[in-house]
């Protein structure tokens, strides 16, 4: 059967039906074996009749119905007067100059369709590609908005109407892309549909107090009232803190203070909260390199200090510089003379490049990431490392923020070579890597179960392939296969990737970071770091 | 005619200067955005791979090394091949490149046409195929530059319009402007070849009109079917600023600015003034998490009220 065909200005149309109702069966193919078990569970009468998902019939966003024609009509002027302010530079000077040009010159060639992964994995759906929500956006700036509207819309920008069934479809559009950027990489003009986006949702936030859940209340919100995206708390850390002594005792054979608040230390090592909350052997296995090597570090017990990620710079401006500026505060207040950022992609985007310019001089601290720092030490000889200890296959997943965002490709390889003698590549990778899936927040959000399906059978999807592919030689229950990915929100996705297809009990695949492969290479530890069951 | 010629060939001139000038200049005074650059970066010592500056311990200790060279000549490469349409859209790349090619060529023809002009005027040269030395190289150059582009512009513009008219997914994204554009622009170069088939084959013509251009007056020796190119062709330059061709010269500026802008803050203050005016604008958004104060930094530097932390909390339920 063919596929359903979207037309652009089908977006405003028929709010009434599911614009393009998701169809397992034409999915791109997994390698054989593997797949099967996807299913988009749909939303209960009772969601359905509460929530907006007209989309494609699942949601992101859970975002209300509008009760009344007046409050639609409230909405679509809210998005218009929105729309103004994205496209003015009091409101929006932190990306006005690369939305604007990136509105103006797309050839509407198509040519970065193919490098999107969820395009591709959805069996090329219309409104996946990542020139759909960017050329309704733009038509509507061209047709609607006083800041950049075109002298003859229809003749030069083509039509679309605007109305609330638009704006709830784009909304939830905003939240079907990983903000991966492989589009961009692919556009001849530069670009950059994942920025189109990026300011799609800070319209919906800034002024329309439209954001997922995960990423605003249950993120930033509570990041910077109570201290982390998590939940954890300064008292919650400190014990949290004990409790990693205790396990690297049993671990090294040896107690060893992590030090916290430790005033004029050299480092300020900052991670992601979740590695405490479901990862606590990657901190940990920092705290033993770090001791090992003769370290001098401290990590922080402040609101700010203690907590890395940064979810604003997925789809606030403000809330993303607010949080960095508390990451700015806690150190300056340790007298550090650097911060170092752990295993986390966006925060390693959000502290060294999207904060950067935020800095004026007397705030200045300078920051770097971990993996030219764990390369020094693993080159240094202070760690005993046997390669031996890791002789099983090992594959690396790239995060976009390292690859893409951030040039940092060879640090980790160089470890990965060093100490993993089975490691091979995923194709394609480096800077031309494949988002997990869980790009962008997504990682951390579970706003409906058909959403969740939607990450593990959608956006996922390529990352479960390559991955498959890339332990070809060696898949069976009672293998073991490691990927290696470095950053918290990967790490997620692909933990949840590997239950969600039976990965493990089919053909092996374990996940992990890279400092859990550093300690179990090291001959210093009693039994191996990294437990397979 | 030949008044109509002139004049509009002064007027498009002018305009094709001033409104690219006033297009690209806003951008010149947009605020410097925050950092969003995209790897991999030519001007970078590990571009092979797209490696950065981030790659080394206390990168900031690093002089860095920066290759500009390799970036200029990356956006040269992207002009003359286009080499990711090739890669990424071949079938668009084979209508696209002869068609982008073309309007180099035309400038470049137009420009060579210009200096055959100023010889003549100004060192008494004669222009033609017997003529030797610089005289029948410039006569040769610009005889293959002209029909070239000419060429390449009538194929280009046709093969654009089969696509965008049969490529279904094209088709969808095309807009009423697209066409426009095909059947002008064939129109343009088509009038090109015309007037060197029925008119002048050696383009003396198209010379002789640019001398009287350079003195101000109209001149003898000039075929209908060249004015009906040159009036065309001043049409293009006026109608070039309303379409998107800016790109042309926005991309190199996007390119440098934004996906290559990897200039590190380093602490010394430089970006200082500028920081200190964004920071005091006064932005309007509406969400209740942005009404904590008036400015951009008071807005960054506060939070709201836990109260109303709780109520966007409970928002959406």
């Amino acid at each position: 059967m063919a596929r359903k065909r979207v037309k652009l200005r089908d977006i405003s149309k028929k709010p009434d039906k599911v614009l393009l109702p998701i169809n397992i069966d034409e999915l791109e193919p997994l390698p054989a074996g593997c797949g099967g078990v996807e299913k988009i569970t749909p939303l209960t009468d009772e969601q359905k009749s509460r929530w907006e998902h007209s989309l494609d019939g699942i949601s992101a966003l859970n975002l209300p119905k509008p009760q009344s024609k007046e409050e639609e009509e409230q909405l679509v002027k809210k998005f218009l007067e929105g729309l103004e302010k994205l496209l003015s530079k009091e409101d929006n000077w932190t990306f006005l100059l690369p939305l604007k040009m990136s509105l103006e010159y797309c050839g509407k060639c198509l040519a970065c369709n193919e490098a999107c992964p969820i395009f591709v994995s959805s069996g090329r759906q219309d409104i996946y590609r990542p020139t759909y929500r960017s050329e309704v956006l733009r038509r509507i700036v061209k047709k609607y908005s006083r800041h950049g509207k075109a002298m003859l819309p229809g003749f030069t920008d083509g039509d679309i109407e605007l109305n609330w069934t638009t704006i709830a479809r784009l909304a939830e559009l905003a939240y079907r892309c990983t903000l991966c950027r492989r589009c961009a990489q692919a556009c001849v003009r530069g670009v950059d549909n994942a920025l189109i986006n990026h300011e799609l949702r800070k319209l919906l936030s800034a002024e329309m107090g439209i954001a997922a859940e995960a990423l605003h209340t249950k993120g930033t919100v509570q990041q910077l009232n109570v201290g982390a995206s998590t939940g954890i708390n300064p008292r919650a850390f400190a014990d949290i803190v004990e409790f990693m002594e205790d396990d690297i005792e049993e671990k090294l054979g040896r107690r060893i203070k992590i030090p916290v608040d430790k005033k004029g230390a050299e480092i300020l090592l900052v991670h992601n909260s979740g590695e405490y909350v479901s990862w606590m052997q990657n901190p940990e296995a920092f705290a033993i390199i770090f001791e090992v090597a003769g370290i001098d570090y401290t990590l922080s017990s402040e609101i700010g200090g203690y907590e890395g990620t940064n979810y604003g710079i997925w789809y606030d401006d403000l809330q993303a510089a607010r949080i960095f500026l508390k990451h700015i505060q806690a150190a300056k207040e340790l007298g550090v003379k650097k911060i170092v950022t752990g295993e986390c992609g966006h925060e390693h985007k959000a502290m060294l490049v999207i904060g950067d310019r935020l800095l004026s001089k007397d705030m200045y601290v300078p920051r770097e990431s971990c993996f030219p720092l764990l390369e020094q030490i693993v080159f240094s000889g202070k760690l005993k490392l046997d390669p031996k200890r890791n002789d099983f296959p090992v594959t690396l997943h790239d995060p976009c923020n390292f690859v893409r965002a951030m040039g940092i490709v060879e640090p980790q390889r160089r470890i990965l070579r060093h100490i993993a003698p089975q490691f091979r590549e995923m194709t394609p990778h480096g800077v031309n890597n494949y988002c997990c899936g869980g790009g962008s927040g997504f990682a951390v959000m579970s706003p409906s179960k058909g959403f969740v399906d939607w990450k593990m059978s959608i956006s996922g999807r390529m990352k479960v392939k390559q991955i498959l592919e890339a332990f070809k030689d060696n898949l069976g229950p009672d293998k073991h296969n490691y990927v290696c990915a470095p950053c918290s929100n990967c790490k997620g996705q692909i933990r949840d990737l590997i239950a969600y297809y039976h990965l493990r009990e089919k053909y092996g695949i374990y996940y992990d970071g890279l400092v859990e492969l550093i300690v179990n290479a090291m001959t210093e530890m009693k039994k191996p770091y990294i437990e397979w069951e | 005619m030949d008044y109509l010629a002139l004049v509009a060939t002064y007027f498009s001139y002018v305009f094709v200067v001033a409104a690219y000038y006033i297009k690209v200049q806003k951008y010149f005074k947009m605020p410097q955005n925050l950092r969003w650059e995209l790897y991999p970066i030519p001007h970078e010592k590990n571009f092979k791979y797209g490696g950065s500056y981030f790659e080394e311990i206390e990168w900031w200790k690093t002089p860095r090394h920066k290759n500009t060279f390799r970036a200029v000549l990356t956006v040269i490469k992207k002009y003359l091949f286009m080499g990711s349409y090739f890669e990424k859209k071949r079938s668009y790349w084979f209508g696209l490149y002869p068609w982008h090619m073309s309007f180099l060529l035309i400038v470049l023809f137009d420009g060579l046409i210009l200096i055959g002009a100023i010889f003549i005027k100004v060192g008494g040269w004669a222009i033609s195929g017997s003529a030797g030395g610089g005289g029948e190289f410039l006569y040769y150059f610009t005889l293959v530059i002209g029909l070239t582009s000419f060429g390449l512009g009538c194929l280009g513009s046709l093969v654009m319009l089969l696509q965008r008219t049969l490529d279904r997914d094209l088709r969808e994204y095309a807009v009423p402007q697209n066409y426009f554009n095909y059947l002008f622009f064939l129109g343009m170069f088509a009038t090109g070849w015309v007037s060197w088939i029925v008119g002048d084959a050696t383009f003396t013509g198209f010379r002789e009109f640019w001398v009287g251009v350079i003195s101000a007056k109209t001149v003898e020796g000039v075929g209908s079917w060249e004015y009906v190119h040159i009036i065309f062709f001043s049409a293009f330059l006026i109608y070039l600023p309303l379409t998107r061709s800016t790109h042309y010269i926005t991309k190199i500026l996007y390119f440098f600015w934004v996906l290559w802008g990897d200039r590190p803050n380093l602490g010394t203050g430089e970006d200082d003034p500028k920081l200190k005016e964004y920071l005091s604008y006064e932005p309007s958004w509406s969400a209740a998490h942005y009404q904590t104060g008036r400015t951009w930094a008071e807005r960054a530097t506060r939070l709201p009220e836990k109260e109303s932390a709780k109520k966007e909390a409970n928002k959406g339920k």
